[in-house]
């Protein structure tokens, strides 16, 4: 109101001799306060970009892929680990859901933010910062039993809270599946080692090569620990159900890819078949084909039922591995106790089963047999119960759970692949980190429903980070600097974007090895490489920041009012002069304003 | 960042206008006026020497009564029909002061140019007076409340061409009789196009002679449009060819500045109540007239 008082004044004359010898003008309109005439009124906010609210860690790209393009690659690689513990290894594996909700889709492809995430993570390299805690040390102690990525997100979430973490990890080295699953030609494990050894600096304990036996080595823990985190996730291979199953020559598929970690090798000749159409099928085979043999997948579906991700299957195809739809495995043909072959059944698609998935069903006297050296089974993993209470419960093989992972016992939480989830390490991490703000909840005496309402991305299951460091502290590190700007927990679709503003452009596409190059002796290094600085400049200027302020200007230059300023960083709205006509707003290309009505009482 | 080259140079055409603020705020003009937009974006171009000369029009009201004034450079109101003579005038007072470089624009409506002050632009066109002649076009006389102009488009509403019998003739072609003076400048701009805007009175302070400028200037009250959509209106008059935007020089030179998406007409004519009424016979006829004018200019333009 003071500034109020500093405007200019009307002119007062006290007679005719004080005016101009004619009709000149002697100031400005500026006494003029035509914020009278407003009904609307216009200002800044924040919304959630379409991608973050796809990504499962509610990553929030906008905001680093901003940093990045400034160059500010440190302060990048700080907004983005806020959220998710892990960009080098995401960019790596991750299947990339934020890609199917940017919105950059509906103008010439969305973003390659997966190939944007591993050049980030790349970009920081070998010079790793250590994240800092965001609180001083709480004196709480919480246990975590596995260290895949379920349980390495969990503990780098709850160092950064301010909690002493413990993983006990059965393994001699740490990582689950992100070490034992995925092969190195996919994640190499250097990259995985040092974004392990940065969670030790953190000040995270591993103790490896101690797996939790039973129930009551559990029950000690939870006595021990003022919470625990179990995050054992899906370990067992799931059997094939058919005679002569257990003849040598043939193995899990999972036990075949762990070999590589554990050193132990394996002679697999030159013929080998693979069963199943996930993930570990598509590796096994991409694995066994780099060590020379001749490959065929037996999948008893069709290749749209195929649960692995499309990409791999692709690269699968390229790398040479033959892919033999709706055939099913009946018996193993043993010569000279050594599987030598397959017996299988043809299948056609029926009706469609609980999946939603049409159920394969046998063509009757459509035997087919394969040769075979060897025979790897990939057709499922399946939990291992035997450390869970009897009074925690099993439904469809998964551990029941509450909201964040929480169990029947309240001091003990559950995530990743234990539990009901999608089996992908993105959904493993929002499972690690929804547990811990849980968790951290639950030492604070915080009521964690409603915490949940402040921190749920939209109307996902997703909670952000940033969000709940905001609930605890008053600010956050990586929300909206300029304190003018109101936070909205709005969704930004396409449909809101002034789509005016965007031409449509091609995404760019990782760089890969050349098929010849993976097959030769190079056969373990990644697929992929890091994009050159060109590649990713250009694919990082595709973002179009949705719900996001970029200093565009289009609100200064628009405003027939003049009403608008620049700022150091950022704008004014001078309500003294906004006449509320909105054109600011509307021509805002990616929806960071809003028009609310005016408020009727000063 | 990759946006639409046309519409969003970031920060480049705008970034060295941002201190240079030559209208104020507190003016009359209605919440999203595009003549008022027009405005702001010139005076920042053409700077503080200027006297800028206004005929009977909206921006006769906008800069408020006296004693005040909404621009910080000398401002001369004049007579609905004079502007071209007052111009001329004003240019030979500068010039007998030795002020020949303080830059003369006139300001004038559509009704101001196309009708009752053709003869006196003309006149002036003609002596290739060294001035700066602009026509805010808002396709009516909006001032006095909507009466139809010549450069009301055919088909359109208003309240002396009512909906039972909208606008009868075509919109009368200024561009091309102003082109025909053989003047050193004429070009077309909108304030939907802020860097096109600015940088055509850039160029146009450059040039010696009569420079004419046809901005168009979204209405309203008179388009009957949501103030919000004010400039989307104006980019769809480009978008859609209603309103091309090109430049002439010496009367022949033909260059076309923005190159248009070719939108069909009925994404401009929808937003707007003036022409809700129209049939789609109606609509067909704009659009054949707007592809056939802007054939027009894409061959004048291929030709020179
Ligand atoms: C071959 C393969 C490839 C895959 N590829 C991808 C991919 O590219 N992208 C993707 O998103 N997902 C992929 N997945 C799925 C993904 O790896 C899993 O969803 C994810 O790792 C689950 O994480 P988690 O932490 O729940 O469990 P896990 O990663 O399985 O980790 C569990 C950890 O707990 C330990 N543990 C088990 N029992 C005990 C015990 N009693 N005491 C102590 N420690 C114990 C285990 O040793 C292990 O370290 C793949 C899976 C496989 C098998
Ligand atoms: C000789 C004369 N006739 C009529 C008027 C009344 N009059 C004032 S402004 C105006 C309309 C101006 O229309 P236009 O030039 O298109 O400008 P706009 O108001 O639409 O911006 C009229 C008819 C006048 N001032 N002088
Ligand atoms: S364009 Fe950018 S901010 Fe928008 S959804 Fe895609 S990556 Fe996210
Ligand atoms: S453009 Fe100017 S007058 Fe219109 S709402 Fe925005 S600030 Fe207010
Ligand atoms: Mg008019």
């Amino acid at each position: 109101m003071s500034q109020e008082q500093n405007r200019p004044k009307p002119i007062k004359y006290n007679s005719a001799t004080e005016m101009p010898y004619c009709d000149l003008s002697q100031a400005t309109m500026e006494w003029n306060q035509t914020g009278t005439w407003r009904y609307l009124r216009p200002s800044y906010v924040e919304r959630t970009p379409s991608c973050q609210a796809a990504c499962p860690t509610s990553n929030d790209i906008e905001k680093w892929i901003k940093l990045f393009e400034k160059g500010e690659i440190e302060a990048a690689w700080g907004a983005a680990t806020i959220e998710n513990p892990f960009p080098a290894i995401m960019g790596r594996v991750c299947f990339h859901p934020c890609m199917d909700g940017c919105n950059r889709g509906e103008l010439g492809g969305s973003v390659n933010i997966n190939m944007l995430e591993r050049a980030l993570g790349d970009a920081v390299g070998e010079k790793l910062p250590v994240a800092t805690p965001f609180f001083e040390k709480s004196g709480k102690s919480v246990a975590i039993i596995g260290s895949g990525p379920a349980g390495l997100a969990c503990a780098y979430h709850l160092t950064r809270l301010g909690h002493k973490v413990t993983v006990f990890e059965r393994e001699k080295k740490a990582g689950g599946m992100l070490r034992y699953g995925i092969p190195a030609y996919r994640l190499s494990k250097d990259v995985l080692d040092r974004e392990i050894e940065r969670l030790s600096r953190m000040g995270v304990e591993f103790k490896l090569d101690s797996g939790v036996r039973d129930a009551t080595k559990m029950q000690e823990l939870k006595q021990d620990y003022n919470a625990v985190f179990v995050a054992i996730g899906a370990q067992k291979s799931r059997p094939l159900g058919i005679p002569d199953e257990k003849t040598t020559g043939v193995m899990s598929g999972l036990d075949f890819l762990r070999s590589f970690e554990t050193g132990r090798k394996h002679n697999i000749g030159n013929r080998v078949l693979v069963i199943g159409g996930g993930n570990t099928a598509v590796d096994a085979a991409r694995t066994a084909k780099r060590l020379g043999a001749e490959v065929t997948i037996l999948y008893r579906r069709s290749r749209a039922e195929m649960p692995a991700s499309e990409e791999e299957i692709q690269a699968a195809e390229d790398e040479g591995v033959r892919i033999e739809m709706l055939i099913a495995p009946k018996r193993v043909i043993v010569k000279s106790g050594h599987a030598a072959g397959l017996e299988c059944q043809r299948m056609e698609l029926g009706e469609p089963d609980e999946s939603g998935r049409r159920r394969p069903v046998p063509v009757e006297g459509s035997e087919i047999t394969f040769e075979s050296t060897t025979i790897l089974s990939a057709i499922g993993e399946q939990i291992e119960t035997n450390i869970i209470p009897s009074s925690l419960r099993f439904d469809n093989g998964a551990l029941v759970t509450k909201s964040c992972g929480q169990t029947e016992w309240n001091s003990v939480f559950a995530g990743g692949d234990i539990i009901e989830q999608p089996r992908t390490v993105v959904d493993a991490l929002c499972a690690g980190k929804k547990s811990s703000i849980a968790i951290d909840c639950l030492l604070h005496g915080d009521n964690l429903d409603k915490v949940l309402d402040k921190i749920q991305i939209g109307d996902t299951e997703y909670v952000s980070m940033a969000r709940y460091l905001q609930h605890r502290t008053g600010n956050s590190p990586i929300l909206s600097t300029n304190s003018e700007t109101e936070l909205l927990n709005e969704i930004v679709r396409f449909e809101d974007l002034n789509a005016a503003y965007f031409t449509k452009s091609s995404p760019n596409e990782s760089p890969t090895l050349p098929v010849k190059d993976r097959l030769n002796g190079k056969s373990f290094e990644e697929v992929h490489t890091s994009p050159s600085e060109e590649l990713r400049n250009d694919e990082l200027s595709r973002c179009f920041h949705c719900g996001r302020c970029t200093e565009c200007d289009n609100c200064f230059i628009y405003c027939p009012d003049v009403a608008i300023a620049k700022k150091q960083s950022g704008f004014d709205i001078d309500l003294y002069y906004c006449k509320g006509c909105g054109v600011c707003s509307f021509e805002c290309p990616r929806a960071a304003m809003k028009m609310s009505e005016e408020p009727t009482e000063l | 960042m990759r946006t639409d080259p046309h519409l969003f140079k970031q920060g480049e055409a705008i970034q060295n206008y941002e201190q240079k603020e030559l209208m104020t705020s507190g003016h009359l003009a209605c919440p999203g006026c595009g003549g008022a937009l027009a405005m702001r974006m010139a005076l920042k171009e053409l700077g503080e020497d200027l006297v800028v000369v206004i005929p009977a029009c909206c921006w006769a009201v906008i800069p408020g009564p006296f004693p005040y004034s909404n621009m910080k450079v000398p401002l001369m109101h004049t007579a609905f029909e004079t502007t071209g003579a007052v111009i001329s005038g004003v240019r030979a007072a500068l010039d007998i002061q030795g002020k020949t470089e303080t830059q003369v624009m006139g300001w004038a409506g559509d009704g101001g140019t196309f009708d009752i002050g053709l003869q006196a632009l003309s006149a002036a066109a003609e002596r290739n007076e060294n001035v700066i002649y602009v026509c805010y076009d808002n396709e009516a006389y909006m001032n006095t409340g909507i009466q139809r102009s010549s450069a009301t488009p055919e088909y359109t509403w208003t309240t002396t061409t009512p909906t039972e019998f909208p606008e009868a003739s075509p919109k009368k072609n200024i561009d091309r009789i102003m082109a025909a003076h053989a003047i050193p400048y004429m070009a077309t701009t909108s304030p939907a196009y802020p860097h096109d805007l600015m940088a055509k009175f850039k160029k146009a302070k450059e040039i010696k002679g009569f420079r004419f400028i046809h901005i168009l200037a979204s209405c309203t009250a008179g388009w009957k449009i949501d103030s919000a959509r004010s400039i989307e209106v104006m980019r769809l008059a480009t978008e859609t060819n209603a309103f091309p935007i090109y430049e002439v020089e010496d009367g022949e030179k033909y260059t076309i500045n923005i190159e248009p998406k070719g939108l069909p007409i009925n994404d401009y004519l929808k937003l707007q109540g003036r022409f809700r009424h129209m049939n789609d016979q109606q609509r067909e006829s704009t659009q054949r007239s707007v592809t056939k004018n802007w054939e027009w200019i894409k061959k004048q333009a291929s030709n020179s």
